[in-house]
């Protein structure tokens, strides 16, 4: 077990200090303060409208429109928006820490020297994905009390709900990352050298984040057949028809009509709701993904698992606990964390059995 | 001390090691000699449980390596062909980080590692081993092949990429490190570095062991020759030699090549001074080992 650690050790030191992670590293920590300022921008303002809204309707609350109810923002949108922007550089980040672990060691002779010793090849490998972790953990901390910190320098304050959304979603975050860095020592460990570990992680990353997703798109809609009409588009063909038949009341016609409208809406929301399950399938060992929906369950005090895509929104969505958020979306977290043991376990495998010559 | 039963590794249907008996004394400097791709490496890997044989077993010391690897490594020490070490750090870190998977305390680990560097002669360097010729990093892994202080001690081409200094030194040490009672396994394709170090050889080819023994015994073995070469030189011009033994002769003024069915020196010494000629040389010309190495090796007795 002690062998564990000194292998883990090494590989956090040569991780941390290394040209490479500080680069990635620093381009995050650079875009992240731009992203807090743009969105701590954004959230002032929408506080701002709120706070007029609400100041507005309990001055005169009878004329308020039903269709409107003005929702309270949260700081946590500032999260949701760099989860969206940083998938694909944490992704980049994890891989370029996991890509050359086995095969760099191979490459250079390494490998031979160490396990000549008396150490076992799963300390090694248990020891190298450790320290590759840690360091992934270390730019998640670094990234967190950064975030946080200018939440703070802003004057924003958390609440605690907030705040453990927060913890949790970078928790998720690193999650994420640990995906792509399985991913990539895997390859590392199955390639030859590392020029073919690095080409066989980014070939997994675009077709798994990329191909299958727009493949599920389009088996998808082919799948869904032909798209409903637009309610829009029914709406004028129903007043046409309104109009021919004068003896039905006008009272009639419009109860017509939104039964019209809303019948459209329900196909045209089955019709979505099959092309996202076939989306969703195609998707679903896709870590960015279910990094997306699990990110959204816990930033989103509001989330629906699947919220309707047509038709007003009268009232504001109750709240959603974090972990009742977490068991809408179950199945993706599920994956998210069964997919970096399972690339683990093939790479752990693989470098077992390897002959080392 | 070390011993191979039927050590067989096959890759893709070919067989790089074949069906390999071995029996290594314990203080004994074994040459393990061959050309480039008769099966040297992939016999030590096996030897040191970096591969696993296919057929056979390999036993250091009593242990079984495939059984118990880290006990065997425990009392091994291993000079890989082409040592690669970690760029990053120093000679001191790289070695320190191996030295770690040992029993010893900081204070050990401090105290080997400066005797270590300190033989091949890298106490002094300061630079991270990225920045090391080929040569340094040749010295640093006999370094780290030593950590442990091993009893036995597999050395693959170790002399690769040392200049003369440096292999003289490697000479030495490997000398002392023998008297202590150290079993050393020294894989060379070069005969003249084997002939150098070794008290035994044993010549590989194709994978199968072709002989093992002394220097000496492996010559005998392995001269194929059916004649004799023999060296007459005299004060006058040579006269033609006449004997129903010999082969050929070949003559250049005072100097005649004879090659001979079997050893006629006392014929032809008698020959000469009945014909009242001076004898200034005769002598028998002996194969050299390399002679025998390479017959035997590259155009004759080549494994399979």
């Amino acid at each position: 077990m002690a062998g564990i650690f000194v292998v883990a050790k090494k590989e956090f030191l040569d991780h941390v200090m290394g040209k490479k992670f500080l680069v990635i590293l620093a381009i995050l920590m650079l875009i992240s303060l731009l992203a807090m300022h743009q969105g701590v921008e954004s959230y002032n303002k929408q506080l701002d409208s709120y706070k007029e809204r609400t100041a507005e309707i309990e001055e005169h609350p009878e004329g308020m429109s039903q269709g409107w109810m003005p929702e309270k923002p949260s700081i946590l949108s500032v999260f949701q928006m760099m989860s969206a922007l940083f998938g694909i550089l944490y992704a980049i980040l994890a891989i370029a820490i996991g890509f050359n672990l086995i095969s760099g060691e191979k490459e250079s002779g390494s490998l031979k020297s160490l396990l000549s010793h008396p150490v076992f090849r799963d300390t090694i490998i248990n020891g190298k994905a450790l320290g590759g972790m840690g360091a992934l953990g270390f730019a998640m901390l670094v990234m967190t009390l950064l975030s946080i910190g200018i939440l703070m320098m802003l004057g924003i304050m958390p609440t605690g709900d907030e705040f453990v959304r927060i913890l949790v979603f970078m928790g998720f975050t690193l999650l994420f990352m640990f995906s792509f860095f399985a991913i990539a020592l895997m390859c590392s460990t199955i390639a030859k050298n590392s020029t073919r570990a690095i080409t066989y992680s980014l070939v997994i990353f675009v077709v798994i984040s990329a191909v299958m997703p727009i493949a599920g798109s389009i088996v998808g809609m082919h799948l869904a057949g032909d798209m409903p009409e637009y309610p829009g588009m029914a709406r004028q063909e129903t007043s046409h028809n309104i109009n021919e038949s004068e003896d039905i009341s006008k009272e009639e016609q419009i109860e017509e009509q939104e039964r019209i409208q809303e019948e459209r809406q329900e196909e045209m929301q089955e019709y979505w709701e099959k092309v996202m399950r076939v989306q969703e399938m195609f998707s679903i060992a896709d870590p960015k993904s279910n990094f997306e929906k699990v990110s959204s369950a816990v930033l989103d005090p509001t989330f629906e698992s699947f919220r309707g895509f047509f038709g007003p929104r009268t009232e504001p969505s109750a709240e959603t606990s974090i972990l009742e958020a977490l068991g809408m979306v179950w199945k993706n977290l599920l994956v998210l964390l069964v997919f970096p043991v399972v690339m683990f376990a093939i790479a752990y495998i693989k470098f077992m059995r390897m002959d080392i010559r | 001390m070390i011993k191979t039963e039927n050590l067989t590794k096959v890759y893709n249907g070919n067989k790089a090691v074949d069906s390999l008996d071995l029996e290594i004394t314990e203080g004994d400097i074994f040459g393990f000699l061959g050309p480039n791709g008769a099966g040297k490496s992939t016999t030590i890997l096996m030897l040191v449980g970096l591969i696993e044989p296919t057929e056979g077993k390999c036993i250091i010391n009593d242990i079984e390596v495939v059984r118990n690897p880290l006990e065997v490594k425990e009392f091994i020490g291993y000079l890989p062909e082409n040592v690669g070490f970690y760029g990053n750090m120093t000679a001191e870190q790289n070695l320190d980080y191996f030295a770690r998977f040992y029993p010893m305390d900081a204070d050990e680990r401090k105290k080997r590692i400066e005797e270590l560097l300190e033989l091949v002669q890298l106490d002094s360097v300061s630079q991270k081993v990225g920045g090391y010729s080929r040569g340094m990093t040749q010295r640093l892994g006999f370094a780290q092949a030593l950590l442990n202080n091993p009893g036995v001690i597999f050395l693959d081409e170790p002399t690769t990429n040392l200049d003369p200094e440096g292999v003289l030194q490697l000479r030495q040490t490997l000398k002392k490190l023998s008297d202590e009672g150290k079993t050393i396994f020294f894989s060379s394709h070069i005969l003249a570095e084997v002939a150098q170090v070794c008290n035994t050889i044993g010549i590989i080819s194709n994978g199968t062991l072709i002989e093992r023994g002394t220097l000496n015994e492996v010559k005998t073995k392995l001269d194929v020759r059916k004649t004799v070469k023999i060296i007459v030189e005299t004060t006058e011009d040579m006269p033609a030699i006449e004997h129903e033994n010999i082969v050929n002769v070949e003559y250049t003024g005072r100097r005649a090549v004879i090659e001979a069915k079997s050893d006629i020196r006392e014929d032809i010494s008698r020959y000469l001074l009945e014909h009242n000629i001076v004898i200034t040389e005769l002598r028998k010309e002996e194969p050299t080992l390399e002679d025998v190495f390479m017959e035997s090796v590259y155009k004759g007795k080549g494994g399979k």
